[in-house]
């Protein structure tokens, strides 16, 4: 229960995060107006009935720099699955101490039973 | 022997994760002739959303397998640990979407009804959590297991919603095919969609391993009980 309830929270952590920095309306740091890049990227993302995107390399370097955007992309998803992998070995390692000790205990007090189980 | 050959799936896993990174970072183009280097985004955010598809699917097969198939509870344990890794990985692909949306379309992302998939993602993630907060709300394994299949099967038929989303509710902001004529977008866009899944298979695999540590504490736990009384 325990651990179902710190996986929920960790992710609507993230979600909700973005949404209240959405409400915000927090101006794009380090990028002088990614605005001026949406009228030219609706048309490779925005592709009304179409429903596609063609992805090609640019010529020369005219859009503006998003940079930190793609390093708080790569960086939060990095955060996500390292900070789910150590909870994971985390209690993985005490339930494993735990089991260890009910059966010793168990042992101790009724080696009969045990040996016989 | 179990740990080990999980802790060799892990290392795999993380190592073709990194492979991917130093892909993106040493070999595709630096920057899309519309989207600028925010299309970098992209070979995180389209191997965690195919890859959290495709683990809700093995969370329904699994649902299935219980239902039809002599309710062993391995399928049980599968499924939670699917439906674990499937939320994370859908968390991922919304939280790199949102970035993404922010950088291309300046706007955190089209609420809503303006995007089908986006809508449709929305309630994928809503229905799974809910799957975990009503599994923690029913004490007897049994019929914890029986009423958790139901509704992990229910909720696999919003799964392929999402993938027709745009085919079948029409285009907005997300397109349905990808095309590149840049093989090295081509080869990372695959490798990285591997990479995901043999992670989130590793992750899925311990995560039943703790479910499965936690059947024996309960156990143990029954064991003591019964013989204190």
């Amino acid at each position: 229960m325990k651990t179902r309830m710190r996986t929920l929270l960790l992710s609507a952590l993230f979600v909700l995060t973005s949404i209240g920095l959405s409400a915000q309306n927090l101006p794009p740091e380090g990028v002088e107006a990614p605005q001026a890049a949406n009228s030219a990227a609706e048309g490779a993302t925005k592709t009304g009935s179409e429903g596609q995107m063609a992805f090609g390399a640019a010529k020369s370097s005219v859009r503006p720099d998003f940079g930190s955007y793609v390093f708080w992309a790569y960086g939060l998803t990095c955060v996500l699955l390292f900070g789910f992998t150590l909870y994971t070995l985390v209690q993985t390692k005490k339930m494993d101490e735990r089991a260890a000790y009910l059966e010793e205990r168990f042992s101790r007090a009724h080696p009969v039973e045990s040996t016989a189980s | 022997m179990k740990s080990k050959s999980l802790a060799i799936h892990y290392t795999i896993g993380w190592l073709c994760v990194i492979g991917t990174l130093a892909m993106v970072g040493f070999w595709v183009p630096p920057e899309e002739k519309e989207l600028g280097n925010s299309y970098l985004i992209f070979f995180w955010h389209f191997p965690s959303a195919i890859n959290c598809m495709n683990i809700f699917m093995i969370a329904g097969v699994n649902c299935a397998l219980y239902l039809w198939k002599g309710r062993k509870s391995s399928s049980d344990l599968w499924t939670v640990a699917a439906i674990e890794v499937g939320l994370l990985a859908c968390s991922v692909t919304l939280v790199t979407g949102f970035i993404w949306a922010r950088a291309a379309w300046g706007e955190w992302g089209t609420w809503m009804f303006a995007d089908p998939r986006l809508l449709s993602v929305y309630i994928m993630w809503f229905t799974y959590a809910a799957y975990l907060a009503f599994r923690g709300s029913i004490d007897d394994p049994r019929k914890r297991q029986i009423f958790c299949a139901a509704f992990g099967l229910i909720a696999t038929i919003n799964v392929p919603i999402v993938y027709f989303a745009i085919r079948v509710f029409g285009s907005e902001s997300h397109p349905m095919q990808m095309t590149a004529k840049d093989s090295s977008i081509v080869v990372t866009r695959w490798f990285g969609a591997a990479a995901f899944l043999v992670l989130y298979l590793a992750m899925m695999r311990h995560r039943r391993r703790i479910y499965e540590n936690r059947a024996r504490l309960d156990r143990l736990e029954g064991a003591f009980s019964r013989v204190e009384i």
